[in-house]
Protein backbone atom coordinates (compact mmCIF):
# COMPACT_ATOMS: atom_id res chain seq x y z
CA UNK A 1 0.00 0.00 0.00
CA UNK A 2 1.57 3.23 -1.30
CA UNK A 3 1.49 6.72 1.03
CA UNK A 4 -0.61 9.28 -0.49
CA UNK A 5 0.76 12.28 -1.31
CA UNK A 6 -0.15 15.08 0.67
CA UNK A 7 -2.55 18.28 -0.54
CA UNK A 8 -3.96 18.65 -3.64
CA UNK A 9 -0.93 17.85 -5.50
CA UNK A 10 -1.88 14.13 -5.53
CA UNK A 11 -4.85 14.82 -7.51
CA UNK A 12 -3.46 17.22 -10.09
CA UNK A 13 -1.28 14.13 -10.69
CA UNK A 14 -3.89 11.81 -11.17
CA UNK A 15 -5.95 13.90 -13.60
CA UNK A 16 -2.54 14.60 -15.24
CA UNK A 17 -2.35 11.00 -15.47
CA UNK A 18 -5.72 10.34 -16.85
CA UNK A 19 -5.56 13.44 -19.76
CA UNK A 20 -2.33 11.80 -20.88
CA UNK A 21 -4.03 8.33 -20.95
CA UNK A 22 -6.84 9.83 -22.71
CA UNK A 23 -4.64 11.55 -25.22
CA UNK A 24 -2.72 8.31 -26.17
CA UNK A 25 -6.30 6.41 -26.35
CA UNK A 26 -8.27 8.89 -27.93
CA UNK A 27 -6.03 10.62 -30.03
CA UNK A 28 -2.93 8.68 -30.51
CA UNK A 29 -3.78 5.32 -30.96
CA UNK A 30 -6.91 5.69 -33.57
CA UNK A 31 -4.71 8.40 -35.45
CA UNK A 32 -2.36 5.37 -35.98
CA UNK A 33 -5.19 2.74 -37.04
CA UNK A 34 -5.58 4.99 -39.57
CA UNK A 35 -2.05 5.12 -41.01
CA UNK A 36 -2.16 2.94 -43.99
CA UNK A 37 0.58 0.42 -43.34
CA UNK A 38 -1.39 -0.26 -39.62
CA UNK A 39 -4.68 -0.37 -40.80
CA UNK A 40 -3.63 -2.84 -43.47
CA UNK A 41 -2.24 -5.01 -41.05
CA UNK A 42 -5.49 -4.90 -38.88
CA UNK A 43 -7.68 -5.61 -41.32
CA UNK A 44 -5.17 -8.57 -42.67
CA UNK A 45 -5.58 -9.93 -39.06
CA UNK A 46 -9.43 -8.45 -38.43
CA UNK A 47 -10.07 -10.80 -42.15
CA UNK A 48 -7.86 -13.89 -40.66
CA UNK A 49 -9.87 -13.91 -37.54
CA UNK A 50 -6.45 -13.32 -35.47
CA UNK A 51 -6.97 -12.17 -31.70
CA UNK A 52 -2.93 -11.19 -31.14
CA UNK A 53 -4.40 -10.49 -27.71
CA UNK A 54 -4.81 -13.55 -26.83
CA UNK A 55 -2.96 -15.01 -23.93
CA UNK A 56 -3.61 -18.72 -23.80
CA UNK A 57 -4.38 -20.95 -26.73
CA UNK A 58 -8.11 -21.66 -25.84
CA UNK A 59 -8.64 -18.08 -26.40
CA UNK A 60 -7.90 -18.29 -29.87
CA UNK A 61 -10.34 -18.57 -32.71
CA UNK A 62 -11.05 -22.14 -33.58
CA UNK A 63 -10.35 -21.64 -37.20
CA UNK A 64 -7.40 -20.68 -36.95
CA UNK A 65 -6.31 -24.57 -35.86
CA UNK A 66 -5.76 -27.34 -38.53
CA UNK A 67 -8.94 -29.21 -39.05
CA UNK A 68 -9.06 -32.25 -38.63
CA UNK A 69 -5.29 -31.84 -36.88
CA UNK A 70 -4.47 -35.13 -37.49
CA UNK A 71 -3.22 -34.06 -40.87
CA UNK A 72 -0.42 -33.17 -39.25
CA UNK A 73 0.26 -35.93 -37.13
CA UNK A 74 3.46 -38.45 -38.80
CA UNK A 75 1.85 -41.37 -37.47
CA UNK A 76 -1.86 -40.58 -37.75
CA UNK A 77 -2.57 -43.25 -34.86
CA UNK A 78 -0.72 -41.02 -32.19
CA UNK A 79 -3.09 -38.17 -32.77
CA UNK A 80 -5.21 -37.29 -30.62
CA UNK A 81 -8.46 -36.52 -32.98
CA UNK A 82 -9.58 -33.63 -31.05
CA UNK A 83 -9.63 -30.57 -34.46
CA UNK A 84 -9.94 -27.31 -32.47
CA UNK A 85 -9.79 -26.21 -29.20
CA UNK B 1 -8.76 -21.63 -0.30
CA UNK B 2 -7.86 -21.08 -3.98
CA UNK B 3 -8.50 -24.77 -5.15
CA UNK B 4 -12.12 -24.66 -2.99
CA UNK B 5 -13.27 -21.62 -5.13
CA UNK B 6 -11.58 -22.82 -8.73
CA UNK B 7 -13.21 -26.08 -7.81
CA UNK B 8 -16.80 -24.41 -6.96
CA UNK B 9 -16.37 -22.53 -10.43
CA UNK B 10 -15.34 -25.28 -12.14
CA UNK B 11 -18.59 -27.12 -10.57
CA UNK B 12 -20.87 -23.88 -11.34
CA UNK B 13 -19.30 -23.88 -15.18
CA UNK B 14 -20.27 -27.82 -15.47
CA UNK B 15 -23.11 -28.23 -14.36
CA UNK B 16 -24.43 -24.91 -16.30
CA UNK B 17 -23.77 -27.53 -19.46
CA UNK B 18 -25.99 -30.44 -18.27
CA UNK B 19 -29.10 -28.22 -17.87
CA UNK B 20 -29.29 -27.06 -21.01
CA UNK B 21 -28.12 -30.22 -23.26
CA UNK B 22 -30.41 -33.34 -23.06
CA UNK B 23 -28.85 -34.29 -26.52
CA UNK B 24 -25.08 -34.77 -24.62
CA UNK B 25 -23.85 -38.28 -24.93
CA UNK B 26 -24.71 -38.84 -28.41
CA UNK B 27 -22.07 -39.29 -30.95
CA UNK B 28 -21.10 -35.76 -32.30
CA UNK B 29 -22.53 -33.66 -29.46
CA UNK B 30 -22.38 -30.39 -28.93
CA UNK B 31 -22.41 -28.78 -25.70
CA UNK B 32 -23.24 -24.97 -24.66
CA UNK B 33 -23.97 -23.66 -21.11
CA UNK B 34 -26.46 -21.05 -20.44
CA UNK B 35 -24.31 -19.52 -18.45
CA UNK B 36 -21.66 -18.19 -21.47
CA UNK B 37 -24.00 -15.59 -23.29
CA UNK B 38 -23.63 -13.79 -19.67
CA UNK B 39 -19.90 -14.13 -19.42
CA UNK B 40 -18.49 -11.13 -21.65
CA UNK B 41 -15.15 -8.80 -21.82
CA UNK B 42 -15.30 -5.16 -23.37
CA UNK B 43 -14.95 -5.70 -27.16
CA UNK B 44 -12.66 -4.00 -29.88
CA UNK B 45 -12.85 -0.47 -30.19
CA UNK B 46 -10.62 2.08 -32.41
CA UNK B 47 -11.86 5.42 -32.01
CA UNK B 48 -14.65 5.49 -29.94
CA UNK B 49 -14.71 3.63 -26.54
CA UNK B 50 -18.21 3.26 -26.24
CA UNK B 51 -18.41 1.00 -29.21
CA UNK B 52 -16.48 -1.63 -26.62
CA UNK B 53 -19.66 -1.74 -24.54
CA UNK B 54 -21.84 -2.83 -27.09
CA UNK B 55 -21.69 -6.46 -29.16
CA UNK B 56 -23.85 -8.29 -31.76
CA UNK B 57 -24.41 -7.08 -35.30
CA UNK B 58 -24.69 -3.67 -36.29
CA UNK B 59 -28.23 -3.82 -37.04
CA UNK B 60 -28.67 -5.36 -33.08
CA UNK B 61 -26.72 -4.08 -31.10
CA UNK B 62 -26.86 -4.81 -27.68
CA UNK B 63 -25.62 -3.84 -24.51
CA UNK B 64 -22.69 -6.16 -22.69
CA UNK B 65 -23.18 -4.07 -19.08
CA UNK B 66 -25.74 -7.17 -18.29
CA UNK B 67 -23.09 -9.51 -18.80
CA UNK B 68 -20.16 -7.82 -17.21
CA UNK B 69 -22.70 -7.21 -14.29
CA UNK B 70 -23.36 -11.01 -13.91
CA UNK B 71 -19.48 -12.01 -14.29
CA UNK B 72 -18.80 -9.85 -11.70
CA UNK B 73 -21.39 -11.06 -9.52
CA UNK B 74 -20.25 -14.66 -9.97
CA UNK B 75 -17.02 -14.16 -8.86
CA UNK B 76 -17.84 -12.12 -6.29
CA UNK B 77 -20.47 -14.76 -4.30
CA UNK B 78 -17.48 -16.77 -4.05
CA UNK B 79 -14.81 -14.72 -3.01
CA UNK B 80 -16.95 -12.56 -0.42
CA UNK B 81 -17.68 -16.39 0.63
CA UNK B 82 -13.91 -17.11 1.04
CA UNK B 83 -13.26 -13.65 2.46
CA UNK B 84 -15.59 -13.89 5.30
CA UNK B 85 -14.17 -17.84 6.03
CA UNK B 86 -10.61 -16.01 5.62
CA UNK B 87 -12.15 -13.87 8.91
CA UNK B 88 -11.55 -10.56 6.53
CA UNK B 89 -14.95 -9.99 6.77
CA UNK B 90 -17.85 -10.09 3.70
CA UNK B 91 -19.44 -6.43 4.32
CA UNK B 92 -16.15 -4.78 3.58
CA UNK B 93 -15.50 -7.24 0.57
CA UNK B 94 -18.15 -6.22 -1.38
CA UNK B 95 -17.78 -2.08 -1.94
CA UNK B 96 -13.57 -2.90 -2.03
CA UNK B 97 -14.74 -5.53 -5.23
CA UNK B 98 -17.64 -3.22 -6.54
CA UNK B 99 -14.71 -0.73 -7.41
CA UNK B 100 -11.56 -2.89 -8.29
CA UNK B 101 -14.49 -4.75 -10.60
CA UNK B 102 -14.55 -1.17 -12.26
CA UNK B 103 -10.98 -0.62 -12.44
CA UNK B 104 -10.56 -4.07 -14.15
CA UNK B 105 -13.08 -2.99 -16.36
CA UNK B 106 -11.40 -0.19 -17.51
CA UNK B 107 -8.20 -2.07 -17.99
CA UNK B 108 -9.95 -4.16 -20.37
CA UNK B 109 -11.37 -0.86 -22.31
CA UNK B 110 -7.49 0.41 -22.45
CA UNK B 111 -6.40 -3.37 -23.44
CA UNK B 112 -9.35 -3.86 -26.44
CA UNK B 113 -8.65 -0.49 -28.04
CA UNK B 114 -7.82 -2.08 -32.23
CA UNK B 115 -4.09 -1.40 -32.25
CA UNK B 116 -3.05 -2.11 -28.68
CA UNK B 117 -4.83 -5.30 -28.96
CA UNK B 118 -2.94 -6.22 -32.42
CA UNK B 119 0.14 -5.29 -31.23
CA UNK B 120 -0.03 -8.23 -28.42
CA UNK B 121 0.06 -5.13 -25.60
CA UNK B 122 -2.61 -7.65 -22.89
CA UNK B 123 -5.09 -6.70 -20.64
CA UNK B 124 -2.51 -7.43 -17.34
CA UNK B 125 -0.14 -4.53 -18.82
CA UNK B 126 -3.12 -2.24 -18.40
CA UNK B 127 -4.39 -3.32 -15.22
CA UNK B 128 -0.86 -2.59 -13.86
CA UNK B 129 -1.19 0.66 -15.31
CA UNK B 130 -5.00 1.28 -13.94
CA UNK B 131 -3.88 0.38 -10.08
CA UNK B 132 -0.06 1.95 -10.55
CA UNK B 133 -1.69 5.39 -11.73
CA UNK B 134 -3.97 5.30 -8.80
CA UNK B 135 -1.41 3.91 -6.19
CA UNK B 136 1.07 6.39 -7.32
CA UNK B 137 -1.19 9.63 -7.41
CA UNK B 138 -3.67 9.91 -4.73
CA UNK B 139 -2.26 6.74 -3.23
CA UNK B 140 -4.36 3.41 -2.58
CA UNK B 141 -7.61 4.13 -0.65
CA UNK B 142 -8.10 2.06 2.52
CA UNK B 143 -11.28 1.16 1.89
CA UNK B 144 -10.15 -1.26 -1.09
CA UNK B 145 -7.83 -3.47 1.26
CA UNK B 146 -10.62 -6.26 1.93
CA UNK B 147 -10.48 -6.77 -1.86
CA UNK B 148 -6.74 -6.56 -2.50
CA UNK B 149 -5.62 -10.48 -3.15
CA UNK B 150 -4.23 -10.19 -6.18
CA UNK B 151 -1.81 -13.83 -5.24
CA UNK B 152 -5.67 -15.19 -4.30
CA UNK B 153 -7.20 -14.31 -7.65
CA UNK B 154 -3.68 -15.16 -9.72
CA UNK B 155 -4.00 -18.65 -7.89
CA UNK B 156 -7.54 -19.64 -8.51
CA UNK B 157 -7.17 -18.25 -12.01
CA UNK B 158 -4.24 -20.38 -12.45
CA UNK B 159 -6.59 -23.75 -11.42
CA UNK B 160 -9.02 -22.81 -14.01
CA UNK B 161 -6.54 -22.35 -16.29
CA UNK B 162 -5.58 -26.29 -15.50
CA UNK B 163 -9.02 -27.43 -17.08
CA UNK B 164 -7.81 -25.58 -20.54
CA UNK B 165 -4.63 -27.91 -20.75
CA UNK B 166 -6.02 -30.35 -22.36
CA UNK B 167 -2.46 -33.22 -22.53
CA UNK B 168 -4.64 -35.17 -25.39
CA UNK B 169 -3.42 -32.20 -27.52
CA UNK B 170 -0.04 -32.37 -26.85
CA UNK B 171 0.06 -35.27 -29.96
CA UNK B 172 -1.68 -32.92 -32.25
CA UNK B 173 1.87 -32.35 -34.43
CA UNK B 174 3.24 -36.20 -33.89
CA UNK B 175 6.78 -36.19 -32.89
CA UNK B 176 7.95 -33.27 -34.74
CA UNK B 177 5.92 -31.08 -32.32
CA UNK B 178 7.08 -32.81 -29.23
CA UNK B 179 10.94 -31.99 -30.30
CA UNK B 180 10.42 -28.54 -31.31
CA UNK B 181 8.27 -27.83 -28.10
CA UNK B 182 9.51 -30.25 -25.49
CA UNK B 183 12.96 -30.74 -26.09
CA UNK B 184 14.11 -27.51 -27.11
CA UNK B 185 11.83 -25.56 -24.65
CA UNK B 186 13.00 -27.22 -21.36
CA UNK B 187 16.95 -27.18 -22.83
CA UNK B 188 16.63 -23.25 -22.71
CA UNK B 189 14.57 -22.57 -19.95
CA UNK B 190 17.35 -24.56 -18.05
CA UNK B 191 19.81 -22.92 -19.80
CA UNK B 192 18.82 -19.29 -19.20
CA UNK B 193 18.29 -20.08 -15.71
CA UNK B 194 21.70 -21.53 -14.93
CA UNK B 195 23.18 -18.62 -17.51
CA UNK B 196 21.36 -16.06 -15.12
CA UNK B 197 22.66 -17.66 -11.92
CA UNK B 198 25.60 -18.55 -12.80
CA UNK B 199 26.94 -16.02 -15.28
CA UNK B 200 25.37 -12.81 -14.57
CA UNK B 201 24.88 -13.67 -10.93
CA UNK B 202 21.18 -12.50 -10.59
CA UNK B 203 20.61 -11.88 -7.05
CA UNK B 204 16.66 -12.69 -7.20
CA UNK B 205 16.39 -16.34 -8.23
CA UNK B 206 12.53 -16.27 -8.66
CA UNK B 207 12.93 -13.19 -11.31
CA UNK B 208 15.61 -15.37 -12.92
CA UNK B 209 12.66 -18.25 -13.52
CA UNK B 210 10.34 -16.17 -14.22
CA UNK B 211 12.03 -13.99 -16.83
CA UNK B 212 13.26 -17.26 -18.23
CA UNK B 213 10.15 -18.80 -18.41
CA UNK B 214 7.93 -16.50 -20.25
CA UNK B 215 10.94 -16.04 -22.81
CA UNK B 216 11.13 -19.93 -23.30
CA UNK B 217 7.50 -21.52 -22.75
CA UNK B 218 4.47 -18.94 -23.54
CA UNK B 219 5.09 -15.44 -22.25
CA UNK B 220 2.54 -14.28 -19.79
CA UNK B 221 0.68 -16.80 -19.33
CA UNK B 222 3.59 -18.95 -18.24
CA UNK B 223 5.24 -15.93 -16.13
CA UNK B 224 2.11 -16.04 -14.09
CA UNK B 225 2.27 -19.76 -13.46
CA UNK B 226 5.92 -19.66 -12.94
CA UNK B 227 5.47 -16.42 -10.84
CA UNK B 228 3.44 -17.88 -8.53
CA UNK B 229 4.84 -21.54 -8.39
CA UNK B 230 8.33 -20.04 -7.11
CA UNK B 231 6.50 -17.26 -5.25
CA UNK B 232 8.04 -14.37 -6.93
CA UNK B 233 7.49 -10.81 -5.82
CA UNK B 234 4.55 -8.71 -7.60
CA UNK B 235 7.09 -6.71 -8.72
CA UNK B 236 9.41 -9.00 -10.35
CA UNK B 237 6.28 -10.61 -12.31
CA UNK B 238 5.04 -6.96 -13.62
CA UNK B 239 8.75 -6.74 -14.70
CA UNK B 240 9.13 -9.45 -16.61
CA UNK B 241 5.61 -9.47 -18.29
CA UNK B 242 6.44 -5.55 -19.32
CA UNK B 243 10.11 -7.12 -20.80
CA UNK B 244 8.29 -10.00 -22.40
CA UNK B 245 5.21 -7.80 -23.85
CA UNK B 246 7.39 -5.33 -24.76
CA UNK B 247 9.75 -7.84 -26.63
CA UNK B 248 6.57 -9.82 -28.23
CA UNK B 249 5.39 -6.96 -29.92
CA UNK B 250 8.56 -6.46 -31.72
CA UNK B 251 9.74 -9.98 -32.75
CA UNK B 252 5.84 -10.77 -34.37
CA UNK B 253 7.22 -7.74 -36.80
CA UNK B 254 10.12 -8.70 -37.57
CA UNK B 255 10.28 -11.98 -37.50
CA UNK B 256 8.48 -12.56 -40.87
CA UNK B 257 9.64 -9.95 -42.39
CA UNK B 258 13.09 -12.02 -41.77
CA UNK B 259 10.97 -15.36 -43.07
CA UNK B 260 10.32 -13.85 -45.76
CA UNK B 261 13.41 -12.07 -46.83
CA UNK B 262 14.92 -15.84 -46.88
CA UNK B 263 12.29 -17.44 -48.47
CA UNK B 264 12.38 -20.01 -45.96
CA UNK B 265 9.89 -23.14 -45.62
CA UNK B 266 6.46 -22.32 -44.17
CA UNK B 267 6.51 -25.42 -42.12
CA UNK B 268 9.63 -24.22 -40.61
CA UNK B 269 8.77 -21.17 -40.49
CA UNK B 270 5.45 -21.82 -38.68
CA UNK B 271 7.85 -24.10 -36.25
CA UNK B 272 10.00 -21.60 -35.63
CA UNK B 273 7.22 -18.39 -35.26
CA UNK B 274 5.71 -21.37 -32.49
CA UNK B 275 8.81 -21.88 -30.54
CA UNK B 276 10.00 -18.51 -30.34
CA UNK B 277 7.50 -16.07 -30.00
CA UNK B 278 6.54 -15.34 -26.65
CA UNK B 279 2.28 -15.12 -26.44
CA UNK B 280 0.02 -16.90 -28.30
CA UNK B 281 -1.87 -14.40 -29.68
CA UNK B 282 1.13 -12.88 -31.31
CA UNK B 283 2.64 -16.45 -32.85
CA UNK B 284 -0.94 -16.61 -34.44
CA UNK B 285 -0.49 -13.07 -35.80
CA UNK B 286 2.69 -13.65 -36.88
CA UNK B 287 2.28 -17.24 -38.63
CA UNK B 288 -0.73 -15.59 -40.66
CA UNK B 289 1.58 -13.31 -41.66
CA UNK B 290 3.94 -15.39 -43.25
CA UNK B 291 1.49 -17.95 -44.85
CA UNK B 292 -1.80 -20.21 -43.97
CA UNK B 293 0.27 -23.08 -43.80
CA UNK B 294 3.13 -21.30 -41.45
CA UNK B 295 -0.32 -20.21 -39.18
CA UNK B 296 -1.20 -23.28 -38.91
CA UNK B 297 1.49 -25.17 -38.05
CA UNK B 298 2.98 -22.27 -35.78
CA UNK B 299 -0.35 -22.11 -33.85
CA UNK B 300 -0.46 -25.94 -32.95
CA UNK B 301 3.41 -25.60 -31.87
CA UNK B 302 2.24 -22.81 -29.71
CA UNK B 303 -0.73 -24.72 -28.53
CA UNK B 304 1.73 -28.10 -27.13
CA UNK B 305 3.90 -25.06 -25.42
CA UNK B 306 1.26 -23.52 -23.98
CA UNK B 307 0.53 -27.56 -22.61
CA UNK B 308 3.87 -27.57 -20.98
CA UNK B 309 3.27 -25.03 -18.16
CA UNK B 310 1.63 -27.24 -16.24
CA UNK B 311 4.54 -29.57 -15.93
CA UNK B 312 7.02 -26.24 -16.04
CA UNK B 313 5.32 -24.69 -12.90
CA UNK B 314 5.55 -28.22 -11.18
CA UNK B 315 8.86 -28.80 -11.86
CA UNK B 316 10.08 -25.40 -10.60
CA UNK B 317 7.60 -25.60 -7.27
CA UNK B 318 9.45 -29.01 -6.39
CA UNK B 319 12.98 -27.44 -7.11
CA UNK B 320 12.06 -24.14 -5.34
CA UNK B 321 10.36 -26.02 -2.44
CA UNK B 322 13.38 -28.97 -2.34
CA UNK B 323 16.33 -26.79 -3.41
CA UNK B 324 15.97 -22.98 -3.67
CA UNK B 325 14.19 -22.29 -0.40
CA UNK B 326 16.55 -24.89 1.40
CA UNK B 327 19.36 -22.21 0.55
CA UNK B 328 22.80 -23.10 1.71
CA UNK B 329 21.97 -26.08 4.20
CA UNK B 330 23.21 -29.70 3.15
CA UNK B 331 20.38 -31.42 5.04
CA UNK B 332 17.74 -32.94 3.08
CA UNK B 333 14.06 -31.05 3.76
CA UNK B 334 11.98 -34.01 5.90
CA UNK B 335 8.74 -34.42 3.81
CA UNK B 336 6.56 -32.80 5.85
CA UNK B 337 8.87 -29.66 5.72
CA UNK B 338 8.43 -29.85 1.93
CA UNK B 339 4.78 -30.42 1.70
CA UNK B 340 4.44 -27.51 4.45
CA UNK B 341 6.20 -25.30 1.68
CA UNK B 342 4.87 -26.51 -1.72
CA UNK B 343 2.51 -24.32 -3.22
CA UNK B 344 -0.52 -25.84 -3.03
CA UNK B 345 -2.84 -24.66 -5.68
CA UNK B 346 -0.34 -25.92 -8.23
CA UNK B 347 -2.03 -29.51 -7.15
CA UNK B 348 -4.96 -28.09 -7.76
CA UNK B 349 -3.80 -26.65 -11.15
CA UNK B 350 -2.50 -30.38 -12.41
CA UNK B 351 -5.69 -32.08 -11.35
CA UNK B 352 -7.92 -29.65 -13.46
CA UNK B 353 -5.84 -30.41 -16.12
CA UNK B 354 -5.74 -34.70 -15.92
CA UNK B 355 -9.71 -34.37 -14.96
CA UNK B 356 -10.65 -32.48 -17.67
CA UNK B 357 -7.84 -34.34 -20.75
CA UNK B 358 -9.25 -37.45 -19.37
CA UNK B 359 -13.03 -35.83 -19.91
CA UNK B 360 -11.70 -35.08 -23.29
CA UNK B 361 -10.59 -37.87 -24.43
CA UNK B 362 -13.01 -40.36 -22.80
CA UNK B 363 -15.86 -39.24 -25.45
CA UNK B 364 -17.28 -37.01 -28.14
CA UNK B 365 -19.63 -36.02 -25.66
CA UNK B 366 -16.62 -35.72 -23.12
CA UNK B 367 -14.79 -33.47 -25.26
CA UNK B 368 -17.92 -31.46 -26.00
CA UNK B 369 -18.46 -31.01 -22.14
CA UNK B 370 -14.79 -30.20 -21.39
CA UNK B 371 -15.39 -27.63 -24.14
CA UNK B 372 -17.81 -26.22 -23.12
CA UNK B 373 -16.92 -25.93 -19.86
CA UNK B 374 -13.78 -24.16 -20.58
CA UNK B 375 -15.66 -21.60 -22.76
CA UNK B 376 -16.82 -20.54 -18.98
CA UNK B 377 -14.05 -20.73 -17.38
CA UNK B 378 -11.47 -19.13 -19.53
CA UNK B 379 -13.97 -16.12 -19.14
CA UNK B 380 -13.56 -15.92 -15.46
CA UNK B 381 -9.71 -16.78 -15.36
CA UNK B 382 -9.23 -13.87 -17.79
CA UNK B 383 -11.25 -11.57 -14.99
CA UNK B 384 -9.43 -13.05 -12.10
CA UNK B 385 -5.92 -12.58 -13.64
CA UNK B 386 -7.23 -8.69 -14.68
CA UNK B 387 -7.97 -8.28 -11.39
CA UNK B 388 -5.01 -9.75 -10.32
CA UNK B 389 -2.76 -7.23 -11.98
CA UNK B 390 -4.91 -3.97 -10.92
CA UNK B 391 -4.75 -5.49 -7.55
CA UNK B 392 -0.68 -5.61 -8.20
CA UNK B 393 -0.49 -1.79 -9.59
CA UNK B 394 -2.66 -0.64 -6.57
CA UNK B 395 0.03 -1.93 -4.31
CA UNK B 396 3.01 -1.39 -6.59
CA UNK B 397 4.72 2.10 -6.24
CA UNK B 398 7.08 3.30 -8.95
CA UNK B 399 10.10 3.16 -7.08
CA UNK B 400 10.41 -0.02 -6.26
CA UNK B 401 9.94 -1.05 -9.96
CA UNK B 402 13.70 0.97 -10.58
CA UNK B 403 15.95 -1.79 -8.87
CA UNK B 404 14.75 -4.08 -11.87
CA UNK B 405 15.79 -1.74 -14.25
CA UNK B 406 19.16 -0.48 -13.37
CA UNK B 407 22.13 -2.66 -14.31
CA UNK B 408 20.87 -3.92 -16.96
CA UNK B 409 20.91 -7.88 -16.23
CA UNK B 410 17.39 -9.34 -16.95
CA UNK B 411 18.05 -7.39 -20.65
CA UNK B 412 20.99 -9.21 -20.80
CA UNK B 413 19.48 -12.26 -19.66
CA UNK B 414 16.14 -11.91 -21.39
CA UNK B 415 18.49 -11.54 -25.18
CA UNK B 416 20.57 -14.36 -24.56
CA UNK B 417 17.78 -16.70 -23.86
CA UNK B 418 16.10 -15.50 -27.15
CA UNK B 419 18.95 -15.84 -28.74
CA UNK B 420 19.38 -19.14 -27.64
CA UNK B 421 15.88 -20.13 -28.34
CA UNK B 422 16.04 -18.75 -31.68
CA UNK B 423 18.63 -21.00 -33.15
CA UNK B 424 18.43 -23.91 -31.32
CA UNK B 425 14.57 -24.00 -32.21
CA UNK B 426 15.11 -22.91 -36.05
CA UNK B 427 17.75 -26.08 -36.02
CA UNK B 428 15.12 -28.48 -34.67
CA UNK B 429 12.17 -26.93 -37.23
CA UNK B 430 14.58 -27.27 -40.09
CA UNK B 431 15.90 -31.08 -38.63
CA UNK B 432 11.80 -32.05 -38.16
CA UNK B 433 10.29 -30.69 -40.84
CA UNK B 434 13.16 -30.30 -43.56
CA UNK B 435 15.10 -33.32 -42.92
CA UNK B 436 13.17 -36.07 -41.10
CA UNK B 437 9.46 -35.72 -41.23
CA UNK B 438 9.73 -33.92 -44.33
CA UNK B 439 6.54 -35.16 -45.47
CA UNK B 440 4.92 -35.18 -42.32
CA UNK B 441 2.89 -31.62 -43.04
CA UNK B 442 1.89 -31.28 -46.37
CA UNK B 443 1.89 -27.85 -48.56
Amino acid sequence: MTRPIAGPRRWRNLLYCLLAVAAIWLGVLPGLGRMPAIKQHLDFLREHHVDAGAMFYSELDPRLFPDPLQKYSHDSSHSSGQGNP
Amino acid sequence: MAIWVAGALLLVAYCSIQAVSPDVGQKGAAAASFLKPWLKLPGTWNSNPADAFQSGKPEARQSVWPALAATGLLLLIPFAVASGIMGRGSGRFLPAFFVLWLLAVLAFVLSSQEVIRQYNLEYVLWGLLVGMIISNTIGTPSFLRPALCGEFYIKTGLVLLGAEILLGRLLALGLPGICIAWIVTPIVLISTFLFGQKVLKISSPSLNMVISADMSVCGVSAAIATGAACKAKKEELSFAIGLSLAFTAVMMVVQPLVIRAVGMDERIAGAWIGGTIDSTGAVAAAGEMVGPLAGEVAVVVKMIQNILIGVVAFGVAVYWTTVVERGGSTAQPSLMEIWRRFPKFILGFVAASIVFSMLAENSSSGAALAEATVSVTKQLRTWLFCLAFVCIGLETNFRTLAPYFSGGKPLVLYVVGQSLNLTLTLLMAWLMFGVLFREAVAP
